[in-house]
């Protein structure tokens, strides 16, 4: 099978699947056609972004399974068992196939116990710029895992974003990061803005400019490889308004709070897969 | 250390080990074969009106780094108990700061920045105006302007101005020093302040705004780096190390890590990341004195330093 015009399932048909297709069919990995997603019967919503999107959209897991060559396991985490138990209770359909799966804290070893055993698995953590291009993404192997799995895997998550191989030991703390960072980068537009608005600029300009400087310093660090305490100094002239921002950050213990959210975040998903593993 | 002796220029009298009365005229220090420094003795007469610490520590780095004999020193103080240790070290010492003034080629003004105007008064005799002049004054008082010392000098003709921050770091070779000429000050006036400073240490001319500020971090910074040394120092002895290995490490780390940014020239930021494996054991101290607001703190440090320079150069 060629990794270019894959024929991709998703079981599962919320926003990150939603945003995943649009980016693998805008990259020409897929057409929609050959495209199909599973949706809860009452998610009339996501039924119809897909269909819009000129793809099928079914209430059943089995159909997505037997019509694809690659499955991406979309469900809410607490309904993945479920969905991927239909899936294994299912006489006589291919499983031998690669399972993406990008639900929060399921694991390498649950997945591939849900599963059947010829299932290929690998485990993914994007994050929701996924819908705008500009994920984050990482994956891990699952215990099948072939190259080829990898580098089509590559390919998919490239059409929205970045992507990284990780061991799955890190997963917490990369949830912690770039799974949940957008909202921290969110409260920091929020707060910019704000700062803007206080000073006398008008609300719309001042979260265009908010968001736009956070974009650029970001591609500043990624782009440049310089690094950020050196990309500081160069914005930083002397006795500056800069040096008067940066001195009331660190008085405030900026740096402290940023470190201690992704302690805290970290921490919170270990204790979240730890419960679900029960 | 070893010593190559070049060649003789006249005897040399007491205090020196067991060197010979030869007189060395051009020491080269070699030390874990590194040269340092190579300087000339100056043949001028250094004073210093006040006696204080950073007198002391100019005064003993000349003397550390061979710069000048112990009989080219004058000190003036009102305090005749504060001259017993300078009269120890072997230096001309005197009650009265016109004698100071009278004698010295170049002058150190060195006393509490508010005693200036007094200091000033009283080196100054009516009879003595004509041999008081064509002198270079070289201020370390914290906040007094050029144009203060200027005015306030102008009484001495001839006199030249430099005010200098130096730091205590001097008395170990490691001073930090910079200086800003006043408008009368010539070539060799730097020149020769620059031999003084540089043999203990770097010095680096500035512009006189800058002063304040650098002065802040240089002047002042030592003490906040001993506040540092003693902090660490104090935390291993809380984790159960013996105080005197805590903080002799304490010292050398500090040591070491300046000396990183100083020779490597990666910026700190780059340094600290290549010490912090993730999820170990420094970027868990790191977090620790980013909670602290340490970075905020050092800021603060110098802010206030600064500012209270400001402060003092107003106070009469």
């Amino acid at each position: 099978m060629s990794s270019k015009l894959m024929k991709i399932g998703f079981i599962g048909g919320g926003k990150m699947a939603q945003a995943l297709a649009k980016g693998f069919i805008s990259a020409g990995l897929a057409k929609a056609e050959h495209m199909i997603s599973s949706c809860h019967p009452s998610d009339l919503d996501s039924a119809k972004a897909f269909k819009d999107l000129g793809a099928e959209s079914h209430f059943e897991n089995v159909p997505v399974v037997e019509k694809s060559d690659v499955l991406i396991v979309a469900v809410k985490p607490s309904v993945v068992p479920i969905a991927l138990g239909d899936i294994k209770k299912a006489s006589g359909i291919d499983t031998d196939k690669l399972f993406l799966s990008i639900a929060m804290g399921i694991t390498i070893k649950q997945l591939e116990q849900h599963l059947p055993s010829n299932a290929r698995v690998i485990r993914v953590m994007p994050n929701t710029p996924a819908l705008v291009k500009s994920g984050a993404s990482v994956f891990v192997r699952g215990s099948k895992t072939t190259d080829q799995d990898v580098t089509i895997t590559k390919s998919l998550l490239k059409a929205v974003g970045t992507c990284e191989e990780v061991t799955e030991n890190h997963l917490d703390a990369i949830t912690a990061l770039s799974g949940s960072g957008p909202a921290y980068v969110y409260v920091l537009i929020e707060s910019l803005a704000d700062g803007g608005v206080k000073m006398g600029l008008p609300r719309d300009l001042a979260y265009r400019l908010a968001a736009q400087t956070v974009l650029g310093a970001g591609q500043m660090v990624r782009d440049t490889n310089i690094h950020p305490g050196v990309l500081k100094d160069n914005v930083t002239s002397p006795a500056g308004s800069t040096a008067t921002g940066l001195h009331y950050l660190e008085q405030k213990g900026f740096r402290a709070a940023v470190i201690g959210a992704i302690e805290a975040a970290t921490q919170r998903c270990i204790q979240v897969s730890g419960s679900q593993a029960k | 250390m070893i010593y190559y002796h070049s060649f003789v220029n006249r005897l040399f009298l007491k205090n020196f080990k067991r060197r010979s009365a030869l007189q060395i005229s051009t020491n080269v220090f070699l030390c874990n074969n590194k040269t340092i420094k190579t300087q000339n003795k100056i043949q001028q007469r250094i004073g210093f009106i006040g006696d204080g610490n950073m007198s002391k520590a100019i005064f003993r780095s000349m003397i550390k780094y061979n710069l000048i004999d112990t009989s080219q020193v004058y000190v003036a103080s009102p305090f005749k108990q504060n001259l017993d240790i300078w009269v120890k070290w072997n230096a001309n010492v005197t009650l009265d700061n016109s004698e100071v003034t009278e004698k010295c080629d170049i002058i150190f003004l060195a006393v509490k920045p508010y005693l200036l105007s007094n200091a000033v008064a009283t080196m100054y005799s009516e009879k003595k105006l004509k041999k008081i002049s064509n002198k270079l004054f070289v201020s370390i008082l914290a906040g007094i302007t050029l144009e203060t010392l200027e005015n306030v000098l102008s009484k001495f003709p001839g006199s030249r101005v430099i005010r200098v921050l130096p730091n205590t770091p001097m008395l170990v070779g490691e001073g930090c020093s910079i200086f800003c000429p006043g408008k009368y000050a010539t070539r060799e006036d730097i020149d020769l302040l620059q031999i003084i400073l540089n043999t203990s240490g770097i010095s680096e001319q500035v512009p006189e705004n800058m002063i304040n500020p650098i002065g802040a971090l240089s002047g002042s910074g030592p003490a906040f780096v001993y506040l540092i040394i003693e902090a660490l120092s104090d935390g291993c002895v809380r984790m159960g190390v013996h105080r005197d290995i805590a903080t002799k490490f304490a010292a050398k780390t500090v040591l070491g890590a300046a000396k990183m940014v100083l020779e490597t020239n990666k910026h700190p930021g780059v340094l600290k990341d290549e010490v912090c494996s993730a999820g170990g054991t420094t970027i868990a101290g790191i977090h620790a004195l980013e909670k602290a607001g340490v970075r905020g703190g050092m800021m603060n440090a110098i802010e206030a330093s600064a500012i209270r320079a400001v402060e003092v150069g107003k106070q009469k």
